[in-house]
């Protein structure tokens, strides 16, 4: 079930008190105020200062399995506040939120753009679950596919978030090392699962 | 190949080099400043010994020739600092609070809008934080520098302590204020050691003309400019340790002990006796002590030096510790008139308990308690152990980066706040 703003405030304000011991926290953390008379189910979350673009003149293409360091393929940039980011038409960039966000084994999230910017023709995200025990700043795949260069900048609310309980069994755990971010946006490993590599070697003719 | 030509043609490199760094993408403005401002020197040079007329005094134009090496040597080494002050690798997180601090150390009393200070905030090639001291064209300048191995590494930051320090002392001219005692101090160590001095310096014979003999001047003026530098160092820790606390001596003995082997040098106080007198400042200034902290250093050996200036080294050596308590209160008296939070181990202890969740902490008062709240979860052993399987294998770059959006988020406040 999604949590309404009014709910998610309080499992903000929750996470204040002391003997909480998995807290939903998102630090910055908004205005309760705020968030509790909004009437939404979901909640606003801004854009960070590090963006990552993949350096195109120096990769002939992205192969799955391969283990490319991310520096080989990646420029990171930093943009203070106050400064911009303009995004071309066609081009793609990794961007973060500001916000870190630590998930309690009973949340999971959405991350969505805002319909404000996508009528502009700036797409946020495309890789939108969050798992429980989720932990870190969320990257966002940031994409103009308008015509016209877009101009962002560090602080602005760029997506939102919408927050749904898990359906529990009393037996959950989460080990957090799944799911731990990042302050700058990562590319992350795409790799060959075991059921993907037997399948792989088998129109090799590695097996019979 | 002509003087001077040469000259002009290695003038207008370092422009060339300049106009190139130039189109580097700068986080901060600063940077760009401190670039534009070394543009402006070599535009100098480079109009002044073109300006020099075909028949001019072939001296003069040694001199000038010579003015303008300098500035290539002096200076090529500030652009490729400049230039490493773009670098991702760097945490450009610390940039706002470390220019806070910067500015409320070197101008007290100034609004936080209305001062002047800058930051140069870049990595070095070197082992050990480094800065270019008063420079002239950039004397606004505070220049922080971590090991390029460590640049992201905020546990650190503390050091920079030391580095404000630097700049501190050329600000509030502090050698003004400890030569004249230092002074005192070797002119009364050479008269307890008479002797000794006499065996080494025969030819001066008069006690009473230490310091107006132009000669027997000359005899200790080197011990007097390593006690000042010794000084200065210490200074300088004491600096970081008032603002940053025990973080300051945990970051000294992360990036320093147990020491390496090469000699000390002479600029600086005795290894050992400087790990002793930042625990001398620690306890002064009230801050609790990492156990066993001296244990953890060996001493650096001493330098092979001539008789006289084994002698002129033992000197400084002792004169030191005449003006250590001294240093360790001027210190403590000028972060005091700053509106630099002194560290609070109880708000450090509130920030733990937020890292201990995997979260910043909010509302932070200073960039001191964030960090010592950071060592803690660092020597942690057991930190993170209840969420996660096996937190030792990416404890570090986890921790790092809570810690610098810690920080960030620290910032965020600070212009959120200035805004109401």
């Amino acid at each position: 079930m999604t949590l309404s703003a009014d709910k998610i405030a309080t499992y903000l304000k929750n996470a204040e008190k002391p003997r909480t011991r998995d807290p939903l926290v998102i630090a910055p953390t908004p205005d309760l105020n705020k968030l509790s008379g909004s009437g939404a189910a979901s909640i606003d979350l801004r854009l960070g200062t590090w963006f990552a673009r993949l350096q195109q003149a120096r990769t002939s293409h992205i192969r799955v399995g391969e283990g490319i360091a991310q520096p080989q393929i990646t420029k990171m940039s930093y943009v203070p506040f106050g400064r911009e980011y303009y995004l071309h038409p066609g081009t793609f960039v990794l961007g973060i939120t500001l916000e870190w966000i630590r998930l309690p084994v009973n949340l999971t999230a959405s991350v969505i753009g805002k319909s404000s910017w996508g009528r502009r023709g700036l797409i946020i995200a495309t890789a939108t679950g969050v798992h429980p025990g989720f932990v870190g700043c969320l990257a966002l795949e940031l994409t103009n596919v308008g015509e016209i260069p877009i101009e962002i900048k560090p602080g602005m609310k760029i997506c939102q978030i919408f927050i749904d309980e898990v359906t529990m069994t009393g037996s959950e755990s989460v080990d957090r090392s799944q799911f731990v971010g990042s302050r700058k946006p990562m590319l992350g490993d795409v790799k060959l699962d075991d059921v993907a590599q037997k399948l792989a070697m088998r129109a090799s003719g590695f097996l019979s | 190949m002509l003087l001077l030509d040469a000259a002009i043609s290695r003038v207008e490199s370092v422009l060339g080099t300049i106009r190139y760094l130039q189109g580097s993408e700068f986080p901060y403005s600063d940077s760009k400043g401190a670039l534009d401002k070394i543009e402006m020197l070599f535009k100098d040079k480079l109009n002044r010994l073109e300006a020099l007329p075909p028949g001019a005094d072939p001296d003069y134009v040694k001199l000038q020739c010579a003015t303008s090496l300098n500035a290539c040597f002096g200076y090529l080494p500030l652009l490729g600092f400049i230039l490493r002050s773009t670098n991702v690798r760097n945490a450009f997180e610390l940039f706002g609070p470390l220019l806070d601090i910067s500015g409320a150390a070197l101008e007290p009393g100034v609004e936080k809008s209305q001062r002047k200070t800058q930051l140069l905030l870049s990595s070095e090639w070197n082992y050990s934080p480094i800065t270019y001291h008063e420079i002239p064209e950039l004397p606004r300048f505070v220049l922080i520098g971590f090991p390029a191995s460590e640049s992201s590494n905020p546990l650190l930051v503390p050091l920079s302590g030391h580095e404000l320090g630097h700049s501190m002392w050329a600000t509030k001219k502090m050698e003004v204020q400890f030569r004249p005692t230092i002074q005192r101090a070797i002119i009364d160590y050479i008269n307890k050691h008479w002797q000794d001095y006499q065996s080494l310096f025969p030819n001066i014979d008069d006690a009473s003309k230490l310091t107006t003999d132009l000669f027997a001047r000359e005899t200790w003026l080197r011990a007097l400019n390593w006690a000042i530098q010794q000084a200065k160092e210490s200074f300088c820790d004491f600096i970081g340790i008032r603002i940053y606390g025990p973080s300051f001596l945990k970051a000294f003995a992360y990036l320093f002990a147990p020491n390496v082997h090469s000699p000390r040098s002479e600029s600086y106080p005795q290894s050992m006796k400087r790990v002793r007198n930042l625990i001398k400042a620690a306890r002064a200034y009230g801050f609790d002590v990492p156990a066993a902290y001296e244990g953890m250093f060996r001493p650096r050996p001493e330098p092979q030096l001539a008789p006289a200036d084994g002698y002129r080294l033992r000197m400084a050596d002792e004169v030191l510790d005449n003006v250590i308590d001294g240093l360790i209160a001027i210190a403590d008296d000028l972060i005091s008139k700053t509106n630099i939070q002194r560290p609070d181990p109880l708000e450090a202890k509130r920030i733990l308990k937020h890292l201990g969740l995997m979260v910043p902490a909010q509302h932070c008062r200073s960039l001191s308690n964030i960090l010592n709240a950071a060592w803690m979860a660092y020597e942690d052993k057991n930190l993170w152990k209840s969420i996660m399987e096996e937190p030792g294998r990416q404890k570090e770059r986890i921790l790092k980066d809570l810690i610098l959006k810690n920080i960030e988020i620290f910032e965020v406040e600070q212009i959120l706040e200035g805004h109401q």
